[in-house]
């Protein structure tokens, strides 16, 4: 019958996922919310993530994309999530600090709702601009902005996401003008520059990296201290002569407050196990992502710290 | 060109035994997870994807893809038996597809389906080969305003879909572009419609409206009906179950045509593939000789916007492959599924994986005939379901329901929302409103809106923006011609009301 | 073409009038923005009027169509609709409450319980199924799901209390 060769098979394949481990959890499949798009750096950053955890936890974990708002839809409805282990989020600059400081209608507390699981990567700002607009380095693109303020668009992952703020701090950091236009995700806003919809982007390494590779658009310097590994010929902000732009983007994993001690301990395990594989550090690394490994703790103490940080340059821009 | 060495490299590939193999059984699994009524494709495949973590790399994507032919391919049968669909093009292909059932045509209309989605393949297949890398340069000439028109067009043609007044599918439209605005906006984070309750925040899920609409709400009508229901012949002999040489006549160019409509519209991610069957439907009840049977189990009905879905499911891959962008949520889990597979989309992809980027297109074509060959057999067993007494049927279509819209976020909230959305699905048919229409508006409605407020941006303001831009030009123009082109249609059909309806012959 | 009757068509505007005048109601209260940003009430605020608009074109339609059209002018224009008769209430109820008890029961009483009692209490929505009858369904239909479901595909649902 052929309902039963289904049945079968697909039992098969269930039971070959799901060899209980020694404590109870996982048991089952584990949902990882990714509140942005598909697509994305935070989506593939993530769902490197998700399959590493899979196969050290032997349960599948099944990415949930919930974008919207800079990654505040998907945080809120994963802080609401059942705090059993069995639902756990990417938790990011944007979603655990920007967003909280640049959202009103932001109802969850970065800190306090959630149980932190550690961190997986990190990743530069890389800017970007479409190279039919004939700008070599980042002072040609300044100059050209003075001489029409507000005539470029630049785009960015939303409103209120680290991408748009990447761009604000460059604008405030140059004194010029450019009209912003939000995209759903960092993919769109690559598509829109190719498209020249926009000319400028402060892109996430991960989300431009192939298309600067493929020369379709152009990389003008990285928002991080250091040169990035995966182009070691773009200058710095500093270098370029934006003096104290800094601007790069983390991402980790946390669940809802409540989650029980021993179960975070169990993902946080995985996680920093993920994070020390030298497959996943070369797939991350492929994407444009450094693979950088914290306890719960540590990582709790650096959304606290960066709050007070972005919360002053956001301050400061109003 | 290099077409036939690129099909080369794919067929070498798709052809060798072990990849025919998952091919085969990812296209069975999903046929029959397809078919269960709740289950659209896109639970089917996240259901089935972990299954896929445990085969080769190459054989792991052609047996997802064999998955996900597999599933619309039971989306579709769902669709035409029961009324059941689970996507917005499953819920075309259900206006003429269940009446059809309903006059004992099941089987035509079943092979109808994949024959139209054979063919849609096998163009959309050459299409891929090649024109890929141009075609994707192509699709970035679409910016916001050019798909703020182009869904204004779809919209356009999806309420020209329905029977009766043109006003009341532009209605239907609105309201589902009203009902896609509940939850939290995008940009500044504002609860629309909410009415102050978290579960709407994330607005309403798609799968719950058009179970409710579509699957509940027929439920509710058939047993209202109760003794008057209409019965299905189901005592059919073989000769009865596949189409006849006029319907195969009759499917031919409304095949083709839809499948050009499809192959386009692919490749423009997120609006166009939704569209597709829409505006393949749209365009085939204008210039179809059977027009005035559109509605009322026409075979060109079912014909027209498979070609149009399975052409456009193919050339999508386009755009997903070649720009990582995904075309709908099937295809961002496909990218996921690419990703854990340690394959990263972009512009390199077909140059640094060719075995692999045009193996996967050609067990697309390979998953399309097995769906080919595994129909008759198949035919006949779900043709079988038709023969269930009502009394029992209709109890484990509702549990089939319950567990398939449960399953989707454990929610029991969704329930209660299924249930009321079947009772307005029923005041909809008992008010006479179609409900294929608002489907299309409910999907849309992000990304029109997204797109609308990107548009003013980039002209600072100005409007005039949408008929400047050329293609965003050509696509409003196209609208306005399709509209008018009805509007006098019904004014014709309005000044001679005594015409009988077999005039058109 | 037009085949609806113009009741059923003046009843339908009547909805979509009151749901478009519902919409605007509500979307006042939402940020119309400029016409370079459009606010998130924008959207909302015109498809309210389209919807109210569209309404009201299709009602002035089938006024117009009752009017000219011999078949309809002696009719009365605003027809309420038949009171549904009992078994139309019985079946619906049965359904509604089969569902709603699934909604209430699938969390704590696990997917075998709940699916059981959606059926038993939906199968009654026809009259002539036996008690025994329901019965027997209320057992085969939540064994054949749990089957399919969560031994079959293998969805992590708990199927008992």
């Amino acid at each position: 019958m052929t309902i039963r060769t289904l049945s079968g098979a697909a039992l098969a394949a269930t039971m070959l996922a799901a060899v209980p481990a020694a404590a109870d959890f996982p048991d089952r499949e584990i949902t990882m919310v990714v509140p942005f798009g598909a697509g994305g750096s935070t989506d593939i950053v993530g769902r490197i993530a998700a399959q590493a955890l899979s196969e050290r936890l032997d349960v599948p974990v099944v990415v949930e994309n919930r974008g919207g708002a800079g990654g505040t839809v998907g945080t809120q409805a994963a802080a609401g999530m059942d705090a059993d282990g069995y639902a756990i989020t990417v938790a990011t600059t944007s979603t655990h600090v920007v967003g909280p400081l640049t959202n009103a209608s932001v109802r969850y507390d970065p800190v306090e709702d959630f149980a932190h699981i550690g961190m997986i990567a990190e990743t530069p700002y890389v800017l970007v601009v479409n190279p039919d607009l004939g700008v070599s380095d980042v002072s040609e693109l300044i100059a050209m902005l003075e001489e029409a303020p507000g005539d470029l668009n630049f785009g960015s992952a939303g409103q209120g996401s680290t991408t748009h703020l990447a761009g604000l701090m460059f604008l405030a950091a140059t004194g010029t003008e450019m009209e912003h236009i939000p995209y759903g995700s960092n993919a769109e806003a690559t598509t829109a520059l190719m498209g020249n919809e926009v000319q400028v982007l402060f892109g996430s390494m991960p989300a431009v990296l192939s298309q600067i590779q493929a020369e379709s658009i152009d990389a003008l310097a990285v928002g991080t201290v250091n040169r990035s590994p995966e182009l070691p010929d773009v200058p710095t902000m500093q270098e370029a002569g934006v003096e104290g732009y800094r601007a790069s983007l983390w991402l980790g994993l946390a669940a809802p407050a409540g989650t029980p001690d021993d179960v975070i301990a169990t993902l946080s395990d995985a996680l920093a196990d993920s994070v020390g594989d030298a497959d996943v550090a070369a797939q991350l690394a492929s994407n444009g992502a450094e693979a950088l490994a914290m306890t719960p703790e540590e990582f709790r103490t650096l959304i606290s710290e960066e709050l007070v940080t972005y919360g002053d340059i956001v301050a400061a821009m109003d | 060109m290099d077409l036939f060495a690129n099909l080369a490299i794919g067929f070498d590939v798709a052809l060798s035994p072990s990849a025919m193999l998952y091919c085969l059984i990812g296209v069975t699994l999903g046929t029959f997870i397809g078919v269960l009524p709740g289950i659209g494709p896109l639970a089917a495949i996240g259901v089935l994807l972990p299954i896929t973590f445990h085969a080769p790399q190459t054989e792991a994507i052609i047996m997802l893809a064999g998955i996900y032919y597999g599933t619309m391919y039971g989306g579709s049968t769902v669709a035409i038996l029961l009324n059941l669909p689970g996507t917005a093009a499953s819920a075309v292909v259900a206006i003429d597809g269940h009446q059809m059932a309903k006059q004992g045509r099941a089987g035509p209309a079943l092979v109808m389906t994949t024959l139209s989605s054979f063919m849609g393949g096998c163009v959309a297949i050459i299409v891929v080969a090649g024109f890929a890398p141009p075609l994707a340069q192509f699709a970035l000439r679409f910016q916001s305003p050019e798909y703020f028109s182009l869904m204004i067009m779809g919209l356009l043609a999806a309420a020209v879909l329905v029977q009766g007044p043109f006003l009341k599918g532009i209605a239907m439209v609105v309201l589902g572009l009203l009902i896609g605005t509940v939850g939290q906006e995008t940009i500044s984070g504002l609860p629309r419609f909410t009415f102050d309750t978290l579960y709407l925040y994330d607005g309403l899920s798609f799968v719950v409206v058009v179970i409710g609409l579509f699957g509940l709400a027929e439920v509710l009508r058939n047993l209202a009906l109760g003794a008057d229901r209409e019965k299905v012949d189901t005592r059919v002999g073989w000769r009865e179950l596949v189409p006849t040489k006029r319907d195969m006549k009759d499917s031919f160019m409304p095949t083709a045509r839809g499948t050009g409509i499809g192959a386009f519209l692919g490749i423009l991610p997120g609006a166009g593939p939704a569209i597709a069957s829409f505006v393949a439907y749209a365009l085939e009840k204008r210039v179809s000789r059977n027009r005035r049977n559109f509605g009322k189990g026409a075979i060109e009905g079912i014909a027209a916007p498979e070609g149009a879905n399975n052409a456009a499911a193919q050339t999508s891959f386009i755009p997903t492959l070649s720009l990582g962008i995904p075309g709908d949520a099937i295809m961002a889990i496909m990218l996921g599924a690419l990703m854990i597979h340690g394959l990263t989309p972009g512009p390199q992809i077909i140059q640094n994986n060719p075995e692999f980027f045009w193996g996967l297109i050609a067990s697309f074509w390979i998953g399309n005939l097995f769906l080919l060959l595994l129909n008759l057999p198949f035919v006949g067993l779900w043709i079988k379901i038709l023969s269930i007494p009502y009394s029992i049927l209709f109890p484990a279509i509702l549990s089939f329901i319950a567990i398939g819209i449960y399953s989707l976020y454990r929610e029991p909230l969704d329930i209660f929302m299924v249930t009321g959305i079947g009772l307005v699905g029923y005041l909809f048919i008992k008010l006479r409103c179609e409900a294929a229409p608002l489907l299309l508006g409910l999907i849309l409605s992000p990304l029109l809106e997204e797109n609308l407020r990107r548009s003013m941006l980039v002209s600072r303001g100005d409007p005039m923006i949408f008929l400047e831009r050329p293609i965003s030009l050509i696509f409003l123009i196209l609208a306005v011609l399709g509209v008018g082109a009805v509007l006098l249609g019904s004014w014709r059909a309005s000044r001679k009301p005594q015409t009988e309806e077999g005039s058109a012959k | 073409m037009n085949s609806d009757d113009p009741q059923t068509d003046l009843l339908a505007a009547a909805m979509f009038v009151a749901i478009g005048a519902g919409a605007i109601w509500i979307a006042l209260d939402y940020p119309l923005g400029s016409m370079r940003r459009l606010g998130p009430g924008a959207l909302p605020m015109v498809l309210g009027v389209l919807l109210l608009a569209s309404g009201a074109g299709l009602a002035l339609q089938a006024i117009l169509r009752a009017q000219m059209d011999p078949q309809w002018r002696d009719q009365p224009l605003l027809k309420l609709p038949k009171l549904p008769s009992v078994h139309v209430v019985r079946s619906t109820l049965c359904v509604v409450a089969g569902l709603g008890l699934f909604g209430l029961l699938v969390r704590p009483a696990g997917l075998f319980l709940a699916t059981a009692t959606l059926v038993l209490v939906s199968s009654r929505a026809e009259a002539g199924t036996p008690i025994i009858g329901s019965l027997a369904l209320a057992v085969i239909i939540p064994a054949a799901c749990v089957g399919i479901f969560v031994y079959g595909i293998g969805l992590p649902f708990r199927v008992w209390p």
